[in-house]
């Protein structure tokens, strides 16, 4: 019996290969698709595969290139030296640290308004800009591609602000509520510097 | 993971839609219906459906497309919580029955829902 798909309602559902984008990359394999629209059964073991594949890029899975401005790019120079990590490891760990510890601590949006409205933030982020070029693991580009979506901005946009918050904060020590947090990110830093 | 029969089982005792669609995410008897472009979202954005309450609200309407199953489709509207922000998510889909051997949960749309806004016409989009 022919299988219809519940897509468009048109298609006949055949087994075939189908391209799938993930990030910039495309991860090819059999499935069932729509000889019309082209919708394909994403399955849990189909996810699966993906992750699999996506885990076995060992250094890069894709780059990701957010717009800082100079004296952020300066901040980070001078921030990985102390740290001994590269700049663009202190980049992901920036975004990791924003992503899943700042921006799920309790109280976040305060913390977040005294940091856009705190000086630095001006001095140090309406400056003239240029791009890095940040590759990502898997996980991370995982973590971020989630977030683009929930955030409703894309990649290269979560990760500047991931680095913005991060930065504007590790200027800002007159602020008390930011003292707990500001700790956290050097305790995170240190931890992971410390691990690679 | 269950077996097949038990899962069956399981599913046809279960009381009502949600804890029937519960048991599939959990069991993973479940497929989106993904274009590539524009997607679905993943199946990451199920997991906050585990966490519903039993009686949280679902809608039915007459399915259709799809392959032999229910004649209903299922609706449920629901919040992502991640990095301290919200996404609502609709989710329409229906329960496959593969020539009674099988059970899946057959997701049509996981998307951003969007409020209810009005068309020419007067209509509700």
């Amino acid at each position: 019996m022919n299988k219809i798909c519940p897509a468009c309602n048109q298609g006949k559902i055949i087994r075939k290969k189908v391209i799938i984008p993930v990030g910039r990359k495309s991860f090819t394999t059999e499935a069932d698709v729509c000889d019309a629209c082209g919708a394909y059964r994403h399955t849990p073991s189909l996810q699966l595969e993906i992750d699999r594949w996506g885990e076995a890029f060992n250094k890069s899975f894709i780059e990701i290139q957010p717009n800082l401005s100079d004296v952020v790019h300066e901040f980070i120079d001078s921030e990985s030296k102390k740290y001994s990590i590269n700049r663009t490891e202190l980049i992901r760990l920036f975004t990791v640290f924003y992503l899943n510890v700042a921006r799920n601590y309790s109280g976040f949006k305060d913390i977040d308004q005294i940091v856009k409205n705190c000086e630095a933030t001006t001095l140090l982020i309406n400056r003239e800009k240029k791009t890095i070029s940040v590759p990502i693991r898997y996980r991370t580009f995982k973590l971020i591609n989630r977030a683009s979506k929930v955030l409703e901005r894309n990649a290269a946009q979560v990760m500047e602000e991931a680095v913005n918050f991060c930065v504007t904060l590790k200027h800002t020590h007159d602020a008390t509520e930011l003292k707990q947090i500001i700790a956290k990110l050097d305790q995170f830093i240190e931890n992971h510097a410390l691990a690679s | 993971m269950l077996s097949a029969a038990e899962f069956k089982r399981q599913f046809f005792d279960e009381s009502n839609d949600l804890r029937r669609i519960k048991l599939s995410i959990r069991e993973e008897h479940f497929s989106i219906w993904t274009r590539t472009n524009p997607s679905n979202l993943g199946p990451e954005f199920l997991a906050p459906i585990l966490e519903l309450p039993d009686d949280y609200p679902t809608r039915r309407a007459p399915r259709k497309s799809g392959e032999p199953g229910d004649m209903d489709v299922i609706i449920l509207q629901y919040e992502y919580r991640e990095f301290g922000s919200v996404l609502p998510i609709y989710l329409k889909g229906y329960f496959k029955y593969d020539g009674g051997l099988d059970v899946e949960f057959d997701i049509q749309s996981l998307k951003k829902d969007t409020p209810l806004r009005i068309v020419k016409g007067g209509n509700l989009k």
